[in-house]
């Protein structure tokens, strides 16, 4: 500041001091204003990444816990998979992903406007040719589907990828679009699955959510996986998704700047977290029922209270699979025998009540002591004491050849097939003349082993317990021994998002020539190109 | 600007120095709004920190707790065992295959409403929201207590209570599936914790005996001096603790539920425990904590204690954004036979 005295004026400030000092004032205000956003962003970070590394803690541990129902996997709004292994052959020379599957949220019920009363639970897409595969269900299927989301979720994000060019070519793994576990209840709250047909977070965008990608990878000595969670879920996202875009190719343009093709929208710069995790468990293709025999299922249904690695309490599981005589069926203190018709007038199980033979459908207790399970009822052993004809039993008749049952219908309705093997061929013996000739008055056993046939029996226990430790073509060891003790090496795991087996091929084909028999059957999805579930086992 | 001589010497008139004044109030009143509005953010950004912070401080503590759960103490024994049952109606004993009843973690699709819920989860609910299906998170009061082993053997109990003092006997009023008396006006209470000193594993037993002799020995209206429980956090709202286990996959919970009759209903009974515990937290921030308790003392003066809990509870459903909520999927470390 200059002033200057003279004798006959005084100077004050000039217009340019003034204005400088303006300019050094605002320039400090700015400088301190502009700090404090730096401040509240800080803070708003620090929540977020403490989220995010919580986030990251449960989804660890679900994805090694081998497929657990939570129901926070609500919140996965949709999976993505690109190039799952089990395309053979079909892998692109530029180790670009050939096919890409898309899995929405069972729960939104995205209707499918081409099959009325339809959802559609994702697609697989074709990279070259633009076509996309519709996974549409309803019915049991689609409830399948929404109970075992969770389960399907954990098996699909910990798909590896094999081909190490492409891992190191592209922006590889599996994502999945999700709405934070943890966090203010705010977000907890309106993050929550809203169970309506808008897709994409209707009214969801201001509950924090992320894109989480998940790189699993299968080493000598174990499995590594990635967690990267990309953050926030910007407009652009959500617009880029109404687009048809996939979270592969979002994440790829937020990193490189660039636009996507579908919607000509670039996505802001995400905030980006990483996190790895080394197991020493085996990153291994899960089981699904389209892997075993009707036997087999049958083994693991009835050892499903057991864990992976604990040792079989074979009399138990004897006492579960036991044989059954139909004759001499035991309700309460009273005898209740069953016998098997088969003539040209009937064909069924009869109830002995009073002392009159009765249909089964006409048997008043037919709920509480039932002859067969139907499979659509989860059965319990716990609440009943006695053993009763399940699918994969094969029934035998005096001396007739033994047949398998394939099915049993909500009506006890037992039907037949032929062939105990995945793979193998088999078909169904719907034609009660093809039946064995029920004789000793149409009384029957049921077994739970198998017929051997070289020497006209069944086999035995010890034979079963080495056959399920053996692996096969279309599965592993289900079992693990060591001496005398057994225990149990996999698990099942359930799934709409597998191939059908052959039982259940021939049933749906038998459903669709109309037969009376099967007409309750309810169609199994065959999904020949699915990805498939993994799981990392210890 | 105005020149000045030793002739015609003038100051600033008053017109000018009322503009001038006027011109910097405006400015002191500007700077101090906005200095105002980024200081409230930030204290709330402060107090939503510190709330995270505490929380996630007091849930390390509770995963590390559980990571060393442990079975196999005696074939009889609960290894983990849910306390109080009168006081946590979402834990359903003798109805087990209800529901809300569920000791396993619920399949998706099973997350029911019930009178307790904190959030309902449709139009109609206590608080008038419309939300999300799925959305209702049901306010869960859990009171457990496990043994934990790592060199050595541990009793601990966490537990659900008032605020101010712990009481163990917190009684209820007669009507069942009331909130206990203690709770009565109010939804918010504090977690509690006791850890029992180190035993070797014959001697773990004794230390769960003598834990239950104090409990029952505590006056329902005294304070809590012999248990020797201590406050692990304030201003929490919701404390669940649920087995989780691939087993349920298959016929989800019917591993647990199977066993209808007498004490196999637990899960955490025997020499295998589930593999993995789901914890759940919601915690209130410090302000938001003020104004639920002392905040709406006032305008709640007079008003029925059930009314005001129920009051108090809209108020917290109104600020959701400042309760913060915890949840942890903990895989037990030996989920078979302890040491």
């Amino acid at each position: 500041m200059k002033t200057i005295h003279h004798n006959s004026w005084v100077r004050a400030f000039t217009l340019p001091e003034v204005t400088l000092a303006i300019g050094v004032v605002a320039l400090g205000l700015v400088a301190v204003f502009s700090i404090l956003p730096f401040g509240l962003t800080a803070q708003k970070d620090n929540r977020e990444e403490t989220i995010i590394r919580y986030e990251a803690q449960i989804l660890r541990e679900f994805l090694l816990a081998g497929g657990l129902m939570m129901d926070d996997l609500g919140r996965v709004d949709r999976v993505e998979l690109h190039e799952p292994l089990d395309l053979n052959g079909s892998r692109d020379p530029k180790k670009a992903p050939k096919f890409s599957h898309v899995f929405y949220n069972p729960y939104r019920g995205v209707p499918d406007n081409q099959n009325a009363g339809h959802t559609l639970l994702g697609h697989r897409l074709e990279h070259g040719t633009g076509t996309k595969a519709w996974y549409s269900y309803t019915g049991t299927p689609l409830e399948r589907a929404r109970s075992f989301w969770s389960t399907d979720v954990s098996g699909w994000l910990l798909t590896p990828v094999e081909d190490a060019a492409f891992r190191k070519n592209g922006n590889w793994g599996n994502f999945a679009l999700i709405k934070a576990m943890n966090g203010s209840l705010f977000d907890r709250f309106y993050g929550a699955e809203p169970g309506t047909t808008e897709f994409h977070f209707p009214n969801r965008e201001f509950a924090m959510g992320y894109i989480l990608q998940v790189q699993p990878e299968v080493l000598p000595n174990g499995a590594r996986v990635k967690l990267t969670f990309h953050w926030p879920i910007f407009e652009e996202v959500s617009t880029a998704l109404r687009n048809g875009e996939l979270l592969k190719d979002i994440v790829t343009s937020s990193r490189t700047g660039g636009a996507l093709l579908k919607s000509g929208v670039t996505i802001p710069r995400f905030q980006s977290q990483e996190f790895s995790m080394h197991s020493e468990g085996t990153l291994v293709p899960a089981l699904l029922e389209s892997n075993l025999t009707l036997q087999e299922r049958r083994v693991l249904k009835e050892l499903r209270d057991v864990a992976v690695g604990q040792e079989l309490d074979l009399e138990r599981m004897q006492l579960r699979l036991q044989s059954y005589i139909s004759g001499k069926h035991q309700y309460g203190t009273n005898s209740y025998p069953r016998r098997f018709v088969n003539n040209t007038v009937t064909y069924g199980v009869e109830v002995r009540f009073g002392n009159s033979w009765i249909e089964q459908a006409k048997y008043p207790n037919r709920t509480a002591d039932p002859s067969f399970y139907p499979d659509q009822v989860f059965y319990d052993p716990a609440f009943t004491s006695y053993p009763l004809g399940h699918s994969g039993f094969w029934l035998r008749s005096g001396g007739s050849e033994p047949v398998q049952i394939a099915w049993i219908s909500p009506d006890q309705q037992p039907v037949f097939g032929v062939g105990d093997s995945v793979r193998g061929p088999y078909s169904l013996v719907l034609d009660p003349n093809q039946l064995p000739y029920f004789n000793n008055a149409g009384l029957y056993e049921l077994h739970s082993l198998g017929p051997v046939a070289a020497r006209g029996g069944n086999e035995t226990w010890d034979e079963l317990l080495a056959k399920l430790t053996k692996v096969t073509a279309t599965r592993p060891a289900l079992l693990r021994r060591s001496g005398d003790r057994f225990e149990l090496a996999r698990h099942l795991r359930l799934t709409t998002h597998r191939p059908a087996s052959q039982d259940e091929r021939a049933l749906n084909q038998a459903r669709a020539t109309g037969l009376p028999l099967v007409q309750s059957w309810e169609r199994v999805p065959d999904e020949v190109g699915a990805p498939g579930l993994w799981e990392i086992v210890r | 600007m105005r020149r000045f001589n030793s002739y015609n010497t003038s100051a600033f008139t008053m017109v000018e120095l009322m503009g001038a004044v006027t011109i910097a109030m405006v400015l002191i009143f500007l700077m101090y709004s906005i200095f105002d509005k980024v200081q409230t953010v930030f204290v709330a950004g402060q107090n939503r920190a510190r709330a995270m912070e505490e929380g996630r401080t007091a849930m390390d503590l509770i995963v590390d707790d559980v990571r060393a759960l442990s079975g196999g103490i005696d074939g009889d024994l609960e290894n983990l065992s849910w306390l109080g049952e009168q006081l946590d109606p979402q834990v359903n004993w003798n109805n087990p295959t209800a529901a809300a009843g569920f000791l396993i973690h619920n399949p998706m699709g099973s997350i029911s409403t019930s009178t307790n819920d904190f959030i309902a989860t449709d139009g109609s609910g206590r608080n008038g929201l419309r939300v999300p299906a799925g959305a209702g998170l049901p306010l869960y009061h859990h009171n457990c207590r496990f043994f934990v082993h790592d060199d050595s053997w541990q009793l601990v109990h966490y537990r659900f209570g008032p605020r101010g003092t712990y009481k163990m006997n917190l009684s209820r009023s007669s009507a069942s599936g009331n909130p206990p008396l203690d709770l009565r006006g109010s939804p918010v209470g504090a977690l509690w914790v006791y850890r029992s000193p180190r035993n070797l594993k014959g001697r773990i037993k004794a230390e769960l005996d003598k834990h239950q002799k104090l409990i029952q020995q505590d006056s329902p209206n005294g304070l809590d001096e012999q248990v020797g429980f201590s406050k692990l956090i304030d201003g929490v709202i919701h404390f669940r603790l649920r087995a989780a286990d691939p087993t349920d996959v298959i016929y989800p919970s019917r591993r647990f539920r199977a066993f209808v009759s007498g004490v196999k209903t637990n899960p955490f009974q025997g020499f295998r425990l589930p593999t993995h515990v789901v914890v759940e937290l919601a915690v209130l921030d410090k302000k938001l904590l003020k104004e639920v308790e002392a905040g709406l003392e006032q305008q709640l003066e007079g008003v029925p204690e059930d009314q005001q809990r129920a009051r108090r509870l809209a108020y917290i459903a109104e600020n959701l954004d400042r309760v913060y909520f915890f949840k942890q999927l903990i895989r037990i470390r030996n989920p078979k036979e302890g040491l």
